[in-house]
């Protein structure tokens, strides 16, 4: 058994399209560059002076080991000793996040309001030093700076007075989520520590935690019932009381119209519609013909409501069955 | 085919950075300007490229700037201004198969505490993008490589076995495992 290739090259594209928006702006990656190359400068200097070329070798294997991650002929371009370890316990539900290791952040659906208390047990290393350490919550851009994060809001932890001492340090934060936190929202818990060493602000910073607001029905209840309702009174206009079969999916204007051969884009593209589309053996009498469809009766009858309103604002009758995917266009539902 | 695929020609690689100017390339400062030039217009089509990798939004977030920050890291090492995102292409292919390759070898010694996962929602259960992504997870990191390489960004057989470093004989024997085990998989996927 095999997939022919066009259609896994749609698949994927189709898959691809899926992505979100890029989360990293150019300038937290330049900082983050420019910071590297700091750090690079200082230590070519040490170690031009006091180094032999083969422990210069031997410091250009990852220090995790398992390869560079980038073409053959570029060596690691960081190493960063690893700093503290971590267990995170939120409303009493831990998480180990290891200095080394591909101990991701837990993911911790939260709802508006609630209150979190967040106890993060912080193990630092003997060496090198933990000369500062701050805790708080982000956005899921991290952006350290020399004198402390440029990206936390709030900061719910500092330590910076004193080097940590080598040994288990308790902190034990209290954050509300914000109000507005709606569906698809997410914040990070998220630490950054300076190190001691003879690069002046070698650190890092990662995620700790990660608080997901859960995702919002795409399909109300309410909703189903009405658009089912609409879309069967449609059909009855058609002369097809009882198509084969109903599909729903949300997505917008823009994609319902374009990728469903409904005619050109209307200028409010954007806007959050019901697609429903229904097989069976229909008659224009009224549904109306879109400039492409040249049909007065079609095998699928294609209806675009106001996701809001839940009001009908076109449908058009073809023989031709959808374009693409309907999964490709958004959450999907059978109302048949 | 979204830019040079060869990303060792894309290299130009200096012995001092104030020969950058020599070489008719500006100051060493114009990374920043190629960087956010690639950020800006091709984030997106990166972000969509690592998606594919990994399944996942944050996780192709992070493959992203690691692997643009990896790019742009090394002083005397920089991307030229047009070959740059081929680079980091296939800088995040690489990177992807080291982590997948990292996070079994730790997965065998460490099991990783995780909380119980929420139920999925029945809509985006049914759809196909998970039905894909499922069947993309089940390939090996690197027949997924190969199989976003080649049908993806439409690379020749020989340059990804180039960028993964493998034989060409071994990226065939990969698109020809992942073909067949993506059938399985999204029509099973498709007759559930």
């Amino acid at each position: 058994m095999t997939i022919d290739e066009r259609e896994l090259r749609s698949r994927l594209e189709e898959t691809a399209a899926q992505a979100e928006a890029p989360r990293f702006t150019a300038d937290d990656l330049a900082a983050r560059v420019r910071r590297i190359r700091r750090r690079r400068r200082s230590r070519a200097l040490i170690g031009a002076g006091v180094l032999v070329p083969a422990v210069v070798a031997a410091i250009a294997i990852p220090l995790l080991g398992g390869g560079s991650g980038e073409p053959a002929g570029i060596s690691s371009p960081e190493v960063v000793p690893p700093g503290p370890s971590y267990t995170v316990t939120v409303n009493g539900q831990s998480s180990v996040v290891p200095a080394i290791g591909p101990g991701g952040p837990t993911e911790y659906y939260v709802t508006p309001n609630e209150k979190l208390t967040i106890t993060v047990n912080v193990t630092a290393p003997a060496r090198p030093l933990t000369t500062a350490l701050w805790l708080g919550i982000t956005d899921g851009v991290l952006a350290p700076r020399l004198d402390g994060p440029a990206d936390m809001n709030p900061i719910l932890a500092t330590s910076t007075h004193a080097p940590l001492r080598p040994g288990r340090h308790r902190f034990v934060l209290h954050w509300s989520v914000p109000a507005q936190f709606g569906p698809g929202a997410s914040r990070q818990l998220a630490v950054e520590y300076l190190l001691s060493g003879p690069e002046p602000g070698a650190g890092a910073e990662r995620i700790l935690a990660q608080f997901v607001a859960p995702p919002g029905p795409a399909f109300s209840a309410a909703a189903v019932g009405r658009l089912r309702a609409a879309v069967l009174q449609e059909a009855d206009g058609c002369n097809d009381p009882r198509p084969a079969w109903i599909m729903a999916v949300r997505t917008t204007l823009g994609r319902a119209t374009a990728e469903m051969g409904g005619g050109p884009v209307p200028d409010n593209a954007s806007q959050v519609v019901y697609l429903l589309v229904m097989k069976g053996d229909f008659t224009g009498a009224h549904a109306t013909m879109p400039p492409c469809a040249g049909a007065a009766a079609g095998r699928y009858l294609y209806t675009v409501v106001d996701a809001a309103t839940l009001g009908r604002m076109s449908e058009w009758l073809t023989n031709r069955p959808p374009a693409v995917r309907l999964q490709a266009l958004g959450p999907t539902r059978n109302l048949t | 085919m979204r830019g040079s695929p060869n990303a060792t020609a894309d290299l130009v690689v200096v012995e001092d950075e104030s020969s950058l100017s020599a070489l008719g390339w500006g100051a060493v400062q114009n990374w920043e300007q190629t960087l956010a030039e690639l950020a800006r217009s091709r984030g997106a089509a990166l972000k969509r490229h690592a998606f594919l990798l990994c399944g996942d939004n944050s996780q192709a977030d992070d493959l992203v700037q690691e692997a643009l920050v990896r790019a742009f890291a090394r002083p005397l090492r920089v991307p030229r201004p047009g070959g740059a995102e081929a680079y980091v292409r296939v800088i995040m292919v690489n990177l992807f198969i080291d982590g997948a390759r990292r996070q079994s070898r730790w997965r065998r010694v460490a099991p990783l505490l995780r909380p119980a996962e929420a139920a999925p929602d029945p809509a985006e259960e049914v759809s196909a993008r998970d039905a894909m992504l499922t069947a993309l997870r089940s390939l090996s990191p690197r027949q997924r490589a190969c199989v976003v390489l080649r049908y993806y960004e439409d690379l020749p057989v020989a340059e990804v076995a180039a960028a993964l470093g493998v034989s060409e004989g071994a990226v065939k024997r990969y698109l020809s495992e992942a073909a067949a085990g993506l059938a399985v998989r999204l029509s099973s996927a498709e007759s559930a």
